[in-house]
């Protein structure tokens, strides 16, 4: 009886350092990475086929977050993940100008689409731009849904609204009305919800294949070189918080912008379509 | 004498449940608390145990005056069983053991008592049944013999006649009867069951609204 | 599409998906570990404030109801900004790591698990306490014996708590980050694939988490369900 007791907590004391050295065990096993990117990276299924072939080259695990841009960058600020792969050219200019990053290199891009119901009720197929297109969004009041975080997409948004000759705010543009939607919400989300609301919403144009099956819209606009969407990597400073994995940062970016890196990212295709072009000079 | 209680007086919520003017409890002998319901006798023996503790008034034991910092003493010489036992759960023999593990008694003479105590109120061959089982007139004599398993020096009982058949109210009769005879125990026992009373107690106290009446 | 979702949920469930049951695996060891540290603490905790004077017990018990309220996102916050790198604990590496939604789920466990045994004891347990003073115990013999005398409203209190914690998406999401593999937990891969349009899987989890729930709360009726047999005996 009493013998049993003890075994039985030496066993109950034995499970649980197992399981709680099971739980962070990678740690001990491997070296980590943190990678902050933006949704369309990871759930375009990119990173799926980029990353595996990079963690069994180096033994480095990559652990994926993926926020919005602004988030990301943000986590990078905050020294929360050593290296990011975002798409807001502005932003990563001053991520680098303030020494939160370092070494960024550009790695691909994608363009934005204008998305819609098939019948365009907006009639903005025809437009010449895309400020055009917004515009003719804004004069009608069709519905439009916005991305509303700090997200990439929705700066590529503000910046295309920007160009438009609607009323202005004194601080910053963003149209008013009920017929505009702050979701604050993922690309996937706010694709989702244009879906049932019959709205129109700008979109990146991985996402919107990855999704193209699930739902009715259509794209309206597409091809404007203001709609262009690059993609840069960037490590994070490791002078300004204790523990960052620069090496490993390195080795991912270095990875990345490879031949090899840049020739996954090319032949990475949904439904035939190819969703990124990579762009790193080598 | 082992108790002297003066002028002492317990309320719940101002309610006045006890108001003793002057009552002398002699050693080695047996008590019977007589009265209805709500007369103040379970009020009574928790403060003869310390559980409940006394507001206005002196409470001597063994001359000693009791009070806060010595509830200690009483605390440990004296026993008090519910009206309802609780039994833990476990064995009979883990029951009866109980004070005495407590009190970190070594596992040979825990034995020797607790078989003891199980002879005594007659429930020999108990030792390894569960607590769950017991009828109540088996759960108020584990109750008694877990109380004199630690030797005490007075044992109170709540009510031991309540609920329970005949039969064992003339075995708790006979064990309470031997308790004084062979340990010297101070007995005092509450109870309305008259024939009980008098067969058994050396003296009827008999209380009516917290107060004792000759 | 409903249709569709379920018999491809049906087919992941049934093939065991690899994916699928690396994510209910992944849930259920953070949830353990969570739930039996939490309950290192919750159980003496509970037992040490019914110990006390009635009136510190009842301030005691307010501040733990009134943690019962806070959001799990709160909790995950406040969690975070300690955790992070620019935080106080940032150098141990912890935001983003199993160990840290383990952090925040013990947060989130506590007071329930304490809260609930409480509840249990007030109920019961004053005979108890007078029969175990008056055969001589001291303060820790009481504690002992509590527990002892307790262990179906403890396990029932503990087995609650994992329910709302293997249910919780807010802490996971937000200290665990939905690493794939790493902390990606039933909830969070619920919200993830449900964003992808991924509703079967997402479906598939659902299932997952609801038949763990109804295990749960069937263990726990069982429990109570004896412990009730046992108090009319």
């Amino acid at each position: 009886m009493r013998v049993n007791w003890v075994a039985s907590k030496v066993l109950i004391t034995l499970f649980l350092i197992i399981l709680g050295s099971s739980l962070n065990n990678h740690i001990l096993a491997a070296e980590r990475l943190k990678l902050g990117t933006t949704t369309s990276t990871e759930n375009s299924g990119l990173l799926n086929v980029l990353i595996p072939p990079f963690e069994k080259k180096t033994g480095i695990k990559v652990d994926v977050i993926s926020v919005g841009t602004g988030k990301a960058l943000k986590l990078g600020e905050n020294g929360d993940v050593d290296v990011v792969l975002v798409h807001d050219r502005n932003s990563e200019y001053e991520f680098v100008l303030k020494e939160f990053g370092v070494n960024r290199k550009e790695v691909m891009y994608n363009d934005f689409i204008l998305i819609g119901p098939k019948d365009d009720p907006a009639g903005i197929r025809r437009s010449k731009t895309i400020s055009e297109a917004f515009q003719k969004i804004y004069n009608q009041k069709a519905p439009f849904i916005s991305r509303g975080d700090d997200s990439g997409t929705y700066k590529k948004e503000m910046k295309i609204w920007r160009t438009t000759k609607i009323p202005r705010n004194t601080c910053y543009l963003k149209p008013q009305g009920s017929w505009y939607k702050d979701a604050g919400q993922s690309m996937e989300t706010v694709i989702f919800m244009a879906d049932n609301l019959n709205a129109y919403t700008l979109a990146d144009r991985a996402t919107y294949i990855a999704l193209k099956k699930k739902i009715h819209l259509n794209i309206i606009y597409q091809k404007d070189s203001e709609l262009r969407n690059p993609y840069g990597i960037i490590a994070v400073n490791p002078a300004i918080h204790k523990g960052i994995n620069y090496q490993g940062a390195m080795s991912l970016i270095n990875w990345i912008t490879s031949k090899e890196g840049q020739q996954i990212i090319k032949s990475y295709k949904i439904s035939g379509q190819q969703l990124f072009y990579p762009v790193a000079a080598h | 004498m082992i108790y002297r209680l003066e002028n002492i007086a317990f309320s719940y919520n101002k309610h006045k449940a006890i108001d003793i003017k002057n009552l002398d409890i002699e050693e080695g002998r047996i008590y019977a608390l007589f009265g209805a319901n709500g007369s103040g006798k379970t009020t009574l023996l928790k403060i003869l145990n310390g559980l409940l503790k006394v507001e206005t008034g002196y409470l001597y034991y063994k001359n000693k005056p009791i009070g806060s910092n010595n509830y200690k003493l009483i605390r440990k010489e004296t026993v008090y069983i519910h009206q309802n036992p609780l039994l833990l759960t476990g064995t009979v023999y883990n029951n009866v053991a109980y004070g005495l593990k407590i009190r970190k008694e070594s596992n040979d003479k825990i034995e020797k008592i607790v078989h003891e105590m199980l002879k005594l109120v007659d429930l020999s061959g108990f030792e390894n049944r569960k607590s769950k089982g017991l009828s109540i007139g088996e759960i108020k004599r584990v109750a008694i013999a877990r109380a004199l398993a630690i030797s005490p020096k007075v044992i109170l009982l709540d009510e031991p006649t309540a609920h329970i058949d005949r039969n064992s109210r003339e075995k708790i009769a006979e064990i309470l009867e031997e308790t004084k005879k062979k340990f010297g125990t101070t007995v005092i026992f509450s109870s309305h069951d008259d024939a009980f009373n008098k067969k058994i107690a050396d003296k009827i106290i008999h209380i009516e609204n917290g107060e004792i009446v000759d | 599409m409903l249709l569709s979702a379920i018999e491809k949920s049906y087919i992941l469930l049934t093939t065991f998906d690899k994916n699928l049951y690396e994510i209910v695996f992944i849930t259920l060891k953070i949830t353990i570990f969570s739930i039996i540290i939490a309950s290192c603490f919750s159980i003496p905790l509970a037992i040490a404030i019914d110990l006390m004077s009635s009136k510190s017990r009842r301030v005691l018990i307010a501040i733990l109801n009134s943690l019962l309220a806070i959001p799990t996102v709160v909790i995950g916050l406040t969690v975070y900004m300690f955790i992070s790198r620019s935080g106080p604990f940032g150098e141990y590496n912890l935001l983003f790591t199993p160990m840290a939604v383990v952090i925040g789920q013990i947060v989130l466990a506590i007071p329930i698990i304490t809260t609930i045994i409480l509840a249990g004891f007030t109920k019961t347990d004053r005979l108890l306490h007078e029969t175990l003073i008056t055969l001589g115990a001291n303060k820790f013999d009481l504690m002992k014996a509590l527990f002892h005398e307790n262990k179906p409203l403890i396990l029932s209190a503990i087995l609650a708590g994992f329910g709302r914690v293997i249910a919780e998406v807010g802490i996971s999401m937000m200290l665990g980050g939905n690493i794939r593999g790493y902390t990606r937990t039933i909830t969070t891969a619920i919200a993830f694939e449900t964003g992808k349009g991924e509703f079967a899987m997402g479906i598939s989890l659902g299932i997952i988490l609801i038949l763990l729930a109804v295990l749960i709360n069937f263990t726990v009726y069982l429990t109570f369900k004896n412990e009730y047999i046992l108090r009319d005996a």
